[in-house]
């Protein structure tokens, strides 16, 4: 049996207890979502006392199944106000199915103001630990500081600075596998902030001396098909341009295209693209003895991440990805990589969203309060995040209120959460999930490039829309979505694979219900929230000013989102 | 809202004008072809006519005359097979959807391998065939103007469809005498599939005004023509203007596509094995009257096109209505049974609902609906 590890900051008591019957079989964001609608009131202040954070490994956990060890983490979001899961590689999710937890829940509010850290020791023992000497530090720092106290064997989940003062935008960062450092962020919706409010600066692991025995129904069988899965990974990773180069390889498909965001989606095309883009990058690595390739959690295969180094040959970031380059790259009209690189940097260290982050900077340059263009003032304003100034407290709170307190018109967020690096008129099923993913302006929550007849066409992009945000909320419940999309041809045998584990039935109907009933109740959670159809829709803009590099708008009719979720 | 019109074949047209095959085929450099068709034809004396008009003009011509109804992909294998193995370079396809969709079909196979199901879908790079001349004998399917070919999957007991440039035909030559022979009963069918073309590309998400101009006037002929054909087959101008009707909408739905009115009518077909015009026909009143929500102006265009004066401020309620009711009475006057006195039970009909929003058509679809409202337009369509 999965146990489920309940930490109550009220009366700081922990205790390990059998994970409900009902959850055994669910894993990730279908596990949240549940426990969620069942648990947290809707209504409830995120950074209050009711709000409950989790942490939940997926339904694969413990498998050989490549990336089957994702960490979800949930909770009602203080950027958004509505229900969120954010998913993360790194090596914490491995460590916790080694202990056979599939879920922590943290509840309630701290009597004091003192830190701690949630330790579980290589016993499966859990303490919370006094943590005040790490306050204010923050992440890479403080990861080096539990190394030297605890040695390298374990994975931390920590947040920094940001998470501590309660920023909307801040994100919880976990190790990376191997290298430990806290490159993998949670970043979206401000769960680092949750994490703050309950005064629980980090999460620490400890390798257990024991694996936890999953209780398989059919071992057998479950080796057999995962096998198979794991070889079709492999062998469609090798032409992955994620694994061959890394996430940035997208801009060169989104630059030319007009999908790249330019200067706070401007829609306009950016000349100098290639200057942030995928051979520079591998150029950089090579001369400069960084790395891509590397796996970020244990047996993965498909290999996105890297390790970037700066003109000295010294580390500077890992984990640097498509999104973030080209946020604070194109879309703040800057093209100079190692600059970027810096940012990335200081967001995962201060523990910032790098999404969130760069929107409210190209809201300052939008503003005119700085210029477009200038990283040195770019590194200014998150030197004033890391430090806690007024307008960097403002930044903290992300895009929207920073559009909103400057002036800005062009505030590109759905419920209250900034876009991700697509422009939502040059690939409008991407749109349409930014419009009406239950998570707000996200990314990974079904990403249509490509898959309708045309990006700036309205064509079948309702339906490509629909499609992933079903396959996304099965996937991100169970694995990767990066390995998800080396395995397309292979996802019925996902069904078999949990009636081997499980049992049950092996149709992969039980597969898409974990997807549609996900969807479901992130809705109905959000609607309890106090959201409308008006959240389910852009901002004006992106319907009414036209794309330059294509002439288009956002012109998907009202009806095809009002119906999205018709089932 | 940015839209485009892509694909265009080269037509020659009128009566007689099958007798031009020899010469066109001779100016694309074709020295030896293959005729597809299938066995009824023949008896028509047309195929004859027609490898002589090749072999007057210097090419050679073998037969492949196995063409079957809703082409099974194990036939068409045979049939490219064949082709490759008499070395052809052109492919002249005469009769209905099935003997053209047969001839695309090879034409994918000329130059790409076996089996023809690995290529379903929309395939941007298959390798070229050759030229295809595509000669219709009835006026519905417009497969000769567009870029896709139906095919039965024998294995998976469904038919999908490969969207490809090849399958495009390099030249249609519309004959409408060929059609002169057809009964009342398949004149009406094939007539309503070329309607269902016109009202589902006009009503889509990839309509544009090319191709709505092109339905429109479709839309306009069979309105007019179907009926007078339907009573006497021998009218010449009414066998003319469907003809060019239906080539009309093919037009218009290789660019716009079609939607649920297909979608209901492949599982129509597929579970009731009811002829693919009959199928398209059955729910399209109700398909009309749901699209009309969003497709308000369009659903409008049909009634007009019906010769039907729409009150300025009736709102998409009232054109729903208008429409149904329209297409109902049209589909009727022309003896097309409902699903009721087809002899099928109210609770097989209902059943299919779910198995409709599986078909890929629902991708293009206005807006998204359930398999339970798709049902409530089957029972309103059922005894309707
Ligand atoms: S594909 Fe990338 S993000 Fe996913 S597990 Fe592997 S390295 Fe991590
Ligand atoms: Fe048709």
């Amino acid at each position: 049996m999965w146990s489920k590890l309940v930490v109550n900051m009220d009366n700081l008591s922990i205790s390990r207890v059998a994970l409900e019957e009902e959850f055994q079989d669910l894993g990730g964001r279908s596990l949240i979502a549940q426990y969620l609608i069942k648990n947290v009131p809707p209504t409830c202040d995120p950074l209050g006392e009711e709000n409950v954070l989790l942490f939940a490994t997926g339904i694969f956990a413990g498998t050989r199944f490549a990336t089957a060890n994702r960490l979800s983490v949930g909770g009602k979001s203080p950027l958004t106000g509505g229900i969120k899961e954010s998913n993360v590689g790194g090596y914490a999710a491995t460590l916790l199915a080694e202990h056979g937890i599939k879920l922590i829940t943290i509840s309630g509010l701290p009597k004091d103001d003192n830190l701690r850290i949630l330790y579980i020791d290589k016993n499966g023992n859990a303490n919370l630990l006094d943590a005040n000497e790490y306050k204010g530090i923050n992440n890479y720092e403080f990861v080096e500081k539990i190394h030297e106290r605890f040695g390298k064997d374990l994975a931390t989940i920590s947040i920094g600075s940001a998470g501590e003062r309660l920023y909307k935008c801040s994100s919880i960062q976990v190790s990376e596998y191997n290298s430990g450092h806290p490159s993998r962020a949670a970043g979206r919706g401000g769960l680092g902030a949750v994490m703050g409010s309950k005064g629980i600066k980090g999460i620490v692991i400890e390798k257990p001396e024991e694996k936890y025995e999953i209780p398989y129904k059919d071992k057998e069988k479950f080796e057999e098909i995962c096998l198979k899965l794991n070889r079709m990974i492999a062998e469609s990773a090798k032409k992955d341009p994620f694994h061959n180069i890394g996430t940035i390889s997208t801009i060169e498909v989104t630059a030319p295209n007009g999908i790249l965001p330019v200067a706070n989606f401007s829609g306009k095309l950016f000349k100098d693209y290639k200057k942030v883009g995928a051979n520079k990058f591998m150029e950089n690595l090579k001369t400069r003895g960084g790395r891509n390739k590397i796996p970020c959690q244990p047996g993965c295969i498909v290999q996105c991440s890297n390790c970037y180094n700066d003109e000295n040959g010294n580390y500077l970031t890992s984990g640097f990805e498509y999104e973030t380059i080209a946020m604070f790259g194109p879309n703040c009209l800057i093209s100079d990589l190692d600059a970027i690189a810096k940012m990335d940097r200081i967001c995962d260290d201060i523990g910032v969203d790098t999404i969130e982050t760069a929107n409210a900077i190209a809201m300052c340059m939008e503003a005119g309060k700085i210029n477009w263009s200038d990283a040195d003032a770019v590194l200014n304003l998150l030197n004033e995040m890391a430090e806690g100034t007024e307008f960097g407290r403002l930044l903290g709170q992300g895009c929207e209120a920073v559009g909103k307190s400057l002036g800005v018109e062009r505030i590109p967020v759905v419920k209250h959460q900034a876009m991700a690096a697509y422009d939502p008129r040059n690939t409008k099923g991407t749109g349409i999930t930014y419009a009406t993913s239950p998570m707000g302006a996200d990314h990974t929550a079904g990403l249509t490039m490509g898959r309708a007849f045309d990006d700036s066409g309205r064509t079948a992009q309702a339906y490509a829309s629909n499609k992933l945000q079903v396959a996304i909320a099965f996937a991100d419940s169970m694995m990767c979505i990066m390995t998800f999309a080396n395995m397309v041809p292979g996802v019925p045998l996902l069904a078999e694979m949990m009636a081997a584990l499980y049992g049950g039935s092996s149709d992969f109907s039980r597969v898409a219900s974990i997807g549609v009933k996900t969807l479901l109740t992130e809705r109905e959670f959000n609607r309890r929230a106090g959201m409308t159809d008006a959240d389910d829709r852009l901002p004006d803009f992106f319907y009414k000013e036209r794309s330059f590099a294509t002439g288009s708008k956002f012109d998907i009719h009202d009806m095809e989102l009002r119906t999205i979720f018709d089932f | 809202m940015i839209t485009s019109y892509e694909q265009f074949v080269p037509i020659v047209m009128g009566c007689g004008s099958m007798l031009r095959t020899g010469l066109k085929v001779r100016e694309l450099g074709c020295k030896k072809v293959l005729v597809t068709h299938g066995k009824n034809l023949k008896k028509t004396g047309y195929v004859d006519i027609l490898v002589e008009n090749l072999e007057s003009a210097g090419i050679k011509a073998v037969c492949f005359d196995g063409v079957q109804p809703d082409p099974p992909d194990t036939m068409v294998e045979e049939a490219a097979e064949f082709a490759r193995k008499e070395k052809i370079d052109g492919i002249v396809a005469i009769g209905g959807g099935s003997s053209m969709d047969t001839a695309k079909a090879i034409n994918v196979l000329i130059n790409n391998e076996p089996p023809i199901i690995q290529y379903l879908g929309v395939q941007k790079n298959l390798n070229p065939g050759v030229p295809l001349i595509c000669i219709p004998t009835t006026s519905g399917t417009g497969s000769e103007v567009t870029t896709m070919t139906v095919i039965t999957c024998t294995s998976l007991n469904k038919k999908d469809s490969v969207l490809s440039p090849v399958c495009l035909p390099t030249l249609a030559i519309l004959d409408p005498e060929l059609t002169l022979g057809l009964s009342p009963r398949m004149t009406a069918i094939t007539a309503l599939d070329a309607l269902a073309h016109a009202v589902e590309s006009l009503t889509g998400g990839q309509a544009n005004p090319l191709s709505d101009a092109l339905a429109r006037e479709a839309i306009r002929l069979i309105a007019k023509w179907l009926p007078v054909a339907y009573n006497d087959g021998s009218n010449i101008k009414a066998r003319e203007n469907l003809m060019y009707a239906s080539t009309f909408a093919g037009m218009a739905f290789t660019n716009a596509l079609v939607h649920i009115g297909h979608s209901i009518a492949h599982v129509l077909g597929a579970q009731f094995d009811i002829p693919h015009g009959m199928a398209c026909a059955i729910a399209m009143p109700e398909v009309i009257e749901y699209a009309a929500k969003t497709e308000t102006e369009k659903v409008k265009m049909i009634c007009e096109c019906f010769g039907i004066e729409i009150d300025e401020n009736a709102d998409y309620e009232i054109i729903g209505a208008t429409a149904k009711k329209t297409l109902r009475t049209f589909i009727k006057s022309v003896g097309i049974p409902n699903l009721k006195e087809l002899g099928i039970s109210l609770e097989d009909t209902l059943n299919i609902a779910p198995l409709v929003t599986q078909d890929s058509g629902f991708a293009i679809a206005p807006y998204r609906i359930t398999a339970s409202k798709v049902a409530e337009m089957l029972k309103s369509a059922y005894d309707a």
